[in-house]
């Protein structure tokens, strides 16, 4: 099971199918930075027999591009629109994620999203499971996805 | 020239599906939306459309419920409805199927996709 | 379906017996904050019948003493060990939450908890969920805990 493999398979499907835009990823990251400021960090839930998690976490900016993306028009700044896009785009990179766990057996649900967003804040899920952080970028944004599995 | 009705609890994502919409090359003359079942019901009642774009997950009304109401009212049955989900093969999308939506759209979906199923229907 | 019926009992249970902490339920709990400042918050998904989050939003003198009460230490400032033992106490309300609703016949499961910290955050997502709050109070200040679902 590469979960990396899977968030960058599911990150590109949807941006290149929703978004028409090409994302590269780059290596997993080694050491993860728990601490975001002026960023928006989307996490959805996989609960059942096996529980994890996915988050795509976002400088504000960089969202606000992203929601752009989404409704073809300018986006000056963090509002409604930005958090359910992100909420929506975490949904969509879960879901695609649960297909592929599934193929390998797994049996999942989805939870709803849920956005955090704030100047200065620490996500993180705590617990012995596999976890894996990849950076992505387009033009000149970058993010990144983050997959707990147990 | 037609009418739509998008039915999605997210008011983003009704303007994400309407986006779409007109990259794939659809031209409503009304694009009409509600943010779920029941809401839809008073909308078509009040002007019918040719053909209702809908989410399945939704408050107060899910799409599935929808269906079923749809179906009970003779001035809307023969309205065609397309799911649109994160999921495939799910059985509330089977549901929503044998209820006789027409297709499903899944998401993430690209304005191809959409032409496909759409220009089936209308 | 969720209403502070079942989130109370749930809670008081966690804390009375679980981690050994007095706690007094608002009858009226204040308006949940929209930004949580100096808070930790811990979240936890679930779905099945129905789909959601809790979250149980604590100040970071609340949660340090929570998680002194779980850990049987003297915590003083938010560590790892005060975010996993959060993660821990939304996973065991969580549990009871879910219990109560199976007793309802509806079958739900959990997914992992996430922590949030910070000095100045939101915690939301999905506009349209229902949303029920409760506020809770220990002797070191109040706490929150959240449920939002759909269907």
């Amino acid at each position: 099971m590469n979960l990396a493999q899977y968030i960058v398979e599911a990150t590109q499907e949807v941006f290149t199918t929703m978004l028409m835009e090409e994302v590269s990823a780059g290596a997993p990251l080694e050491t993860r930075n728990e601490r975001f400021s002026d960023s928006i960090s989307s996490i959805v839930g996989m609960a059942g027999a096996n529980k994890g998690a996915v988050a795509v976490h976002s400088p504000v900016n960089v969202a606000c591009r992203i929601t752009e993306l989404f409704l073809g028009m300018e986006v000056e700044s963090l509002d409604d629109d930005v958090k359910d896009a992100m909420g929506e785009l975490a949904n969509m990179i879960t879901g695609n994620v649960k297909g592929k766990l599934e193929e390998q057996g797994q049996d999942i649900r989805l939870s709803i999203p849920t956005t955090v967003d704030g100047d200065n804040y620490t996500v993180e899920c705590p617990g012995k499971h596999e976890g894996t952080i990849v950076p992505f970028s387009f033009q000149d944004c970058r993010f990144l996805v983050e997959i707990h599995f147990e | 020239m037609s009418k739509i009705l998008i039915i999605d609890d997210s008011s983003t994502m009704r303007k994400i599906v309407g986006r779409a919409l007109r990259q794939a090359g659809f031209e409503f003359e009304k694009t009409l939306e509600a943010a779920d079942g029941q809401q839809a019901l008073d909308v078509l009642r009040e002007t019918p459309v040719d053909i209702i774009l809908s989410d399945i997950n939704m408050p107060n009304m899910n799409g599935v419920e929808f269906l079923q109401a749809k179906n009970d009212d003779p001035a809307l049955q023969s309205i065609p409805v397309v799911m649109i989900s994160t999921e495939t093969g799910s059985d509330i999308l089977n549901q929503a199927l044998e209820l006789g939506a027409k297709g499903s759209i899944k998401k993430p979906f690209t304005p191809d996709l959409i032409k496909e199923v759409l220009g089936k229907i209308l | 379906m969720f209403n502070s019926s079942i989130i109370a009992p749930a809670v008081r249970e966690i804390f009375e017996f679980m981690i050994g902490m007095d706690l007094t339920v608002h009858a009226d709990s204040s308006p949940l904050p929209g930004y949580h400042l100096n808070s930790v918050s811990a979240v936890i998904g679930f779905s099945g019948a129905t789909r959601g989050m809790v979250a149980i939003h604590c100040p970071e003198q609340v949660a340090l003493a929570i998680s002194s009460a779980l850990l049987d230490t003297n915590e003083t400032e938010v560590t790892a060990d005060v975010r996993d033992a959060m993660g821990e106490v939304a996973n065991m309300v969580a549990g009871g939450i879910k219990a109560a609703a199976t007793e309802q016949g509806a079958e739900l499961e959990l997914s992992i908890p996430t922590t949030v910290c910070g000095e100045r955050y939101s915690v939301g997502g999905f506009p349209s969920a229902k949303k029920t709050a409760v506020e809770f109070s220990i002797k070191e200040g109040n706490f929150f805990v959240e449920i939002r679902y759909v269907g």
